[in-house]
């Protein structure tokens, strides 16, 4: 048996028991488009998050040699 | 500097210059069987080769070594506390079927709430399916199966569906719209995968280790590959089960407070995330350019710049995924990796970053350009057999008798010796340690475990020049610009006819048949060295074809097999009553 050694052990029967207790007790329908745009919909808690420096300034020297390396061919213009 | 920072440099450093006097050993020796008819380019150049690769190959061997000699110990934290933070779990789907991946989430809930009914927790777990689906009809399924979900789950306030109109920054982009939008309703985010399945009491610990280290900004798990059902994904689901974890913990020992995050399986704190993880696209065009594809490592990153811990806990147990079943999703996700990694080119210098999370970046690119180098090495040595003058027996030119050069074979077979030695020692260790303190009980015993690991060695040696291939063109493509995009992945059985095959690696094929022509030809000494990297590849269809079709039997078995977890029974079940309903409302409506 694999030993789920630092958790505490939850009797797998509890599981089951909790997912066909709320299936055969399931009344309510909802229509779905409804439910999306309503209480389905996410929760307006905005949270900013702002964009990180994560490349270095382009210097001189990559800018020149990013203009000799060879680009991929592009395709023909139209007309 | 403190004594567990020092402690830390010095097993990192330790593990740094063991694997380079490997690859130096190894660089010197190759030198020293060059030299029997004097050092030429050739010889230099492959010396090199030589060097590089096996540098890569010491460093996954010692990292091995590391983690076989401690073990996973949980972090000291209260596991009964309450838990007074709201954690939200995030699955963000893409064109997959919501039938197996909105079930995964009623079977988490279920789990969550027995877990928190077992320890009289009062919990605050939601859950949003992040749709970033292309396809219209999956799209109609998602809203259906999602009301079904809620109304399943009694989830009214606790279920969350969104769909995006476009998919800007794919999978990292997606959670950053989650975030602007809802971040501040959370304290902790779970970060999924469409194929990711955990336990609820895995889930409600994490949120324990959360609030018990508040400079925790990301909690990764160890998720171990499950379902498999072909050869090829039961030999990666054995080694991801049984060798991985072994890996994981010299990682983690090696870790810090700069550990890894793999993307899903994973807990982050909004607040951190969103102050520390906003991604700009790159400057230029895909591949190098655009959005920052392989976002995790580069999150990570981010997070331990600002100065939040990203930490690597692998005792949690119940934590799953998925993997491929067959070489060719294998190379298609790889692809999509290898753009990732070499993505990271642009990144790697990024201000303020850590060294080891430059480190990090280092070996992931390494990661996706080693092939090339043993490739190289191949083609330098058929090369230098076929421009290289013979030896010369006479050179005294009045002297009737022949001179022989001394040999060095034995120093080319010792360093033969050694690579493999490299990569086969710390899976045969590993297999050892297993049968000495029982782990191997779960893979079926000392025998079958044993048994399963010369079967992955096996199979694993038979498949590497097929991947090799497949790896080499990836980066081929990526250096010449093509954008490998973002497909799908196949979750279907995987199953691959020869003619699947056929499509897939006639090229590989027709390179191994030349290849193996032209050393015949041009350099027939190296004729039987390269015959195991020949066969396999113009055998790939055959490969392809074989390794995907399904796998029973005891070879490769692993604990999830042989005693599932809780989780993976219960989602059995709720995909199956699932499966039964839409069958039964199918029926419904073509009889009306």
């Amino acid at each position: 048996m694999t030993a789920y050694t630092s958790l505490p052990v939850v009797p797998s029967t509890a599981m089951t028991d909790l997912h066909v207790m709320a299936r055969d007790t399931a009344d309510e329908t909802f229509d779905p488009a409804e439910l999306i745009s309503g209480a389905g919909a996410l929760p307006e808690a905005p949270m900013a998050m702002p964009a990180q420096k994560i490349e270095q300034p382009q210097g001189r020297m990559r800018r020149m040699f990013s203009t000799l390396i060879l680009q991929p061919a592009r395709a023909p213009g139209r007309g | 500097m403190t004594n567990d920072r020092a402690r830390l440099w010095a097993l990192r450093g330790s593990a740094v210059a063991l694997s380079l006097l490997a690859g130096f050993g190894a660089f010197i020796l190759f030198l020293q069987f060059g030299d029997q008819n004097g050092l030429d380019v050739y010889d230099i150049t492959r010396a090199v080769l030589i060097l590089i690769s096996t540098l890569w190959l010491a460093w996954g061997a010692v990292q091995a070594l590391i983690g076989l000699s401690t073990r996973a110990t949980p972090p000291v934290y209260d596991p009964d506390a309450p838990i007074t933070s709201r954690t939200v779990v995030l699955m963000p789907v893409y064109n997959e079927d919501p039938l197996y991946t909105f079930s995964r989430l009623a079977a988490m809930d279920a789990s969550v709430t027995a877990a928190a009914q077992a320890s009289n927790t009062e919990v605050n777990v939601h859950f949003a399916i992040l749709s970033d689906t292309r396809n219209d009809l999956t799209a109609r399924r998602e809203e259906q199966l999602f009301a079904d979900l809620v109304k399943e789950r009694k989830g009214l306030g606790r279920f969350f569906y969104r769909r995006r109109e476009n998919n800007i920054g794919k999978k990292a982009g997606n959670i950053e719209d989650f975030i602007t939008r809802s971040g501040a309703a959370y304290d902790f985010a779970l970060i999924l995968d469409a194929d990711s399945l955990m336990e609820g009491e895995t889930i409600l610990q994490m949120a324990r280790r959360m609030e018990a280290e508040p400079r925790l900004g990301l909690l990764q798990t160890l998720p171990k590959v499950v379902r498999a059902r072909s050869h090829f994904g039961r030999a990666m689901q054995f080694s991801a089960a049984f060798f991985s974890p072994v890996f994981a913990r010299g990682l983690a020992m090696m870790q810090g407070r700069t550990g890894p995050f793999w993307g899903h399986n994973a807990m982050v704190r909004t607040r951190a995330f969103a102050e520390s993880c906003g991604l700009p696209a790159l400057r230029g065009k895909p591949p190098f350019g655009g959005h920052v594809m392989s976002h995790d490592y580069v999150e990570a990153a981010l997070l331990a710049r600002a100065g939040w811990i990203v930490r690597l806990d692998d005792d949690l147990q119940g934590s799953f995924e998925e993997g491929p079943e067959n070489i060719v999703d294998h190379a298609k996700r790889d692809r999509r990796w290898c753009q990732g990694n070499l993505q990271h080119t642009r990144i790697i210098g990024a201000p303020g970053l850590r060294l080891w999370s430059r480190f990090v970046f280092a070996q992931g690119i390494m990661a996706y350009i080693a092939p090339l180098f043993w490739l190289g090495f191949i083609l330098c040595s058929i090369a230098a057999s076929t421009f290289t003058a013979p030896p010369n027996y006479f050179p005294e030119p009045n002297w009737p008798f022949p001179y022989f050069p001394p040999s060095e074979a034995s120093k080319a077979i010792g360093l033969a010796i050694g690579i493999f030695g490299l990569l086969l020692v710390p899976k045969l260790l590993i297999a050892g340690r297993a049968a000495k303190d029982g782990t191997a009980d779960d893979f079926g015993g000392p025998a079958r475990a044993f048994w399963s690991t010369l079967g992955e060695l096996l199979l694993s040696s038979l498949n590497a020049p097929v991947l090799l291939m497949f790896a080499t063109r990836s980066v081929i493509q990526v250096l010449l610009g093509a954008d490998g995009g973002w497909p799908t992945n196949n979750r279907g059985d995987g199953r691959l006819t020869l003619g699947d095959g056929l499509r897939a690696s006639w090229w590989i094929t027709l390179i191994g048949i030349v290849g193996l022509w032209a050393t015949w030809v041009f350099a027939p000494g190296l004729f039987l060295w390269l015959l195991p990297v020949g066969l396999p590849m113009i055998l790939a269809p055959v490969l392809i074809s074989l390794t995907s079709r399904g796998a029973g039997g005891r070879l490769f078995g692993v604990p999830s097999e042989y005693s599932p977890a809780p989780i993976l029974r219960l989602h059995d079940q709720v995909l199956a009553d699932w499966s039964a309903r839409l069958d039964a409302r199918a029926e419904e409506k073509h009889s009306a």
